[in-house]
């Protein structure tokens, strides 16, 4: 078996690629070049019902976007990064009666892959783009994790938005995200979540609280244990112990030390908190020696 | 090693101690020899030393190799399988027949692991799923206080092994990697001698992996009525059901897991790193080139050559080809190393003697043994979290730069790569529905 097929160690511009993918129009360019053009057309073929089809122009996206993602090329990425946001949102009109319309031009599927290249070499200037993706039921967690891997103020403010939309799930995922973000915005809008009219959500951002070094938040933590969902009382007490690690973390000893004992002393605490507390407190106590 | 022996046998100690004290009382009998001969049987450990397990995750790797073989079997004596669970219900149904034809006792099932995880008589899990599942079940299994046996490949991605870790650490867990070649003789025989310098000057190690091919392209069709399709994909992207994503196939997608890379070089790369000495710690360079089947659907790398390189100099290559197995190259020799084989440039190189100077690593028998020896004794067993994190990490920093095309520095310290938030980004994968680590 040949050990490795040259073609891949080439450029994407100048790859085999090219032999298979060559559309019927201009034969003279290289569809494999990450130009607004190519990534357009690459879009179009990942609608293709041929699963095999659709399947060489996602393989062929990731890989540009994959090559793009690098600091050395700053340019190609931003002019990727551009084409495949345009892409992503691109319209088509079409007459419902008398009326126009407009839906999306390409497939749910193409869209969620485009979001997926986009989750590793978007910038701020595609935060528009995934924001406006979020508002699509069919489009909005690839959408989510795309913003989710690029943390920046202008990709809190696109989460802090789309929590208000429907759906548990997405908005717990959307909470999630903004425990990521670590940054003063994140943080107030998660502690406002803590008040949400859904048990789920308001569990989900007490939880993500638990990221950040602050004091205040064990009693927001330990609210949260109320909330209306499965399991409530037991992830407040887990994640009560994960601040405490944070707050320890931060160098904040005196206020982990405060819920660590808390925690141990409690009888209303599962056991495996009430033993990570007596760890925390006791280190050379730990039953597992190295 | 800090040889500390605290036996911390759950409540049955506390709960049966008053009646086990009169009972032996009553026949002269001592604590320590009731111990050897619980109820007559000298064979049969008491209660109080066998451990309650649950199986999360009970496909053909669960039923034959951890169940049959050893839970039921080898390790018969140490445990007690109470719970079985599983998304799809003929893997739990027929897990949980198997161990009521051996046993005569009917377990639990489960379809999702949070309920077996609510038992409190369970003391340890054994997490054989796919490896998208395998952090968030270990860290809530963990959060539960149980003990974890989690298969390799540990992890998707290399911030949910730290996460592990972490988490191990703050609840004290006994946590075994199901990496058993470092219960393997011969393996163990190859890494002390290259880490006590028999071969000379260490240059490279070359682990030879496999590659995968491209595939074959099944209908999307609706799950089948046993699986739970939408709980089997769980943090993963959506994705309509296949029959071949799922059930084995799912190492050949980049969503479930990272192809040969990690399914076999979980193993080999974790040898080298025993080998090398850095179990808290890995490469500082990674080089890669490769393959992908362009027409899908297999999306993980097909043949590949992946270069680590080790702040020591050395060189860790991992390849698709060549004989599965690992070598180890030296200025004076080369040894080579497999399941079942060890071989050696001059034959007298596997007969060399370590001296009392000489740096000896960890004897583990048996991998299972090894995981409820520590779960008594509250020891790090020989494959730690920490030590199957690190070695799955070489194997996602080869994925990182299959994917990539370039050369990455890497961080082990700081378990960042150096200046490239791109290939940073590429680090860890945001999880759908709402699960998060």
């Amino acid at each position: 078996m040949p050990l490795v097929r040259e073609s891949f160690l080439a450029p994407p511009e100048a790859g085999i690629l090219s032999r298979e993918t060559k559309t019927t129009n201009d034969k003279e360019r290289n569809p494999m070049e990450p130009t607004a053009e190519n990534i357009q057309q690459l879009v179009k073929d990942l609608g293709n019902e041929d699963a095999g089809a659709a399947y060489k122009a996602e393989h062929i996206l990731s890989t540009m976007a994959a090559h793009a993602a690098d600091p050395d090329k700053g340019d190609e990425r931003a002019a990727v990064a551009a084409a495949l946001a345009a892409e992503l949102i691109a319209e088509t009109e079409y007459k419902d009666r008398d009326k126009t319309r407009t839906r999306p031009t390409h497939s749910a599927r193409a869209r969620r892959h485009v979001a997926r290249c986009l989750s590793l070499v978007g910038g701020d200037k595609e935060v528009d783009a995934l924001a406006k993706a979020m508002e699509d039921f069919d489009v909005r967690d690839m959408a989510r994790f795309a913003l989710e891997r690029n943390p920046t103020a202008a990709t809190t403010a696109a989460l802090i938005t789309a929590v208000d939309h429907v759906g548990t799930d997405f908005r717990v995922g959307v909470v999630n995200a903004l425990g990521r973000c670590h940054c003063e915005a994140s943080m107030n809008a998660l502690r406002s979540l803590t008040s949400d009219a859904d048990g789920e959500v308001r569990l989900a951002a007490a939880e993500a609280l638990a990221g950040f070094a602050e004091p205040t938040h064990d009693a927001i933590i330990a609210g949260a244990a109320k909330a209306d969902a499965p399991r409530a009382e037991a992830r407040a007490a887990k994640a009560r112990i994960r601040l405490a690690e944070t707050l320890r973390n931060a160098g904040e000893q005196a206020a982990a030390t405060r819920i660590y004992n808390t925690m141990k002393q409690s009888n209303k605490v599962a056991p495996a908190q009430r033993k990570a507390a007596e760890l925390a407190l006791n280190p050379k106590a730990s039953n597992t020696v190295a | 090693m800090n040889k500390k022996r605290r036996i911390n046998r759950r409540t049955f100690i506390k709960t049966a101690a008053g009646g086990v004290s009169a009972a032996l009382a009553a026949t002269g009998c001592s604590q320590s020899e009731s111990q050897i001969s619980w109820f007559g049987n000298p064979a049969k450990k008491p209660p109080s030393d066998r451990v309650t397990v649950g199986v999360i995750g009970t496909g053909d790797l669960a039923k034959g190799y951890h169940i049959r073989s050893n839970l039921l079997n080898r390790q018969a004596d140490r445990c007690d399988i109470a719970a079985v669970c599983d998304v799809d219900r003929n893997h739990r149904n027929e897990a949980a027949k198997s161990i009521k034809d051996k046993t005569g006792r009917k377990v639990g099932i489960y379809e999702d692991f949070r309920d077996l995880l609510d038992r409190k008589d369970i003391d340890a899990v054994f997490i054989v799923t796919p490896d998208h599942w395998h952090a968030l079940i270990a860290i809530a299994a963990m959060e539960a206080g149980k003990d974890v046996y989690c298969q390799k490949p540990l992890t998707l991605t290399i911030e949910e092994g730290r996460a592990m870790v972490n988490a191990a650490r703050r609840y004290g867990t006994v946590f075994q990697t199901g990496s058993q070649q470092r219960s393997d003789d011969r393996f163990r025989q190859a890494c002390e001698l290259v880490r006590n310098g028999k071969l000379g000057k260490l240059e490279k190690i070359t682990t030879h992996i496999g590659g995968i091919d491209a595939g074959s392209w099944a209908p999307t069709t609706a799950p089948p009525p046993e699986l739970n399709w939408d709980f089997w994909l769980g943090p993963a992207p959506w994705h309509d059901y296949t029959r071949d994503r799922c059930h084995y196939q799912f190492r050949w997608y980049s969503d479930y897991s990272g192809g040969k890379m990690t399914d076999w070089g979980a193993h080999h790369n974790d040898i080298a790193q025993w080998a090398l000495g850095t179990d808290e710690s890995g490469p500082v360079t990674v080089e890669a080139k490769g393959t992908f089947h362009e027409n899908g659907p297999h999306d993980v790398a097909g043949e590949f050559e992946v270069t680590h390189t080790y702040a020591n100099g050395v060189k860790v290559i991992c390849q698709s080809n060549g004989d599965n197995g690992v070598n180890f190259y030296g200025e004076n020799g080369h040894i080579f190393v497999r399941r079942g084989k060890i071989t050696a440039s001059d034959p007298d190189i596997l007969k060399t003697q370590l001296g009392p100077n000489d740096t000896r690593l960890e004897v583990s028998e048996d991998h299972h043994k090894n995981f409820f020896d520590c779960i008594a004794t509250r020891e790090r067993p020989i494959c730690d979290v920490e030590v199957g994190h690190r070695s799955v990490t070489v194997c996602h920093l080869g994925n990182i730069a299959l994917r990539l095309g370039r050369k990455l520095n890497w961080d082990p310290v700081a378990e960042r790569f150096v200046n490239d938030d791109e290939a940073n980004r590429l680090i860890s994968k945001p999880m759908r529905g709402g699960w998060h680590l």
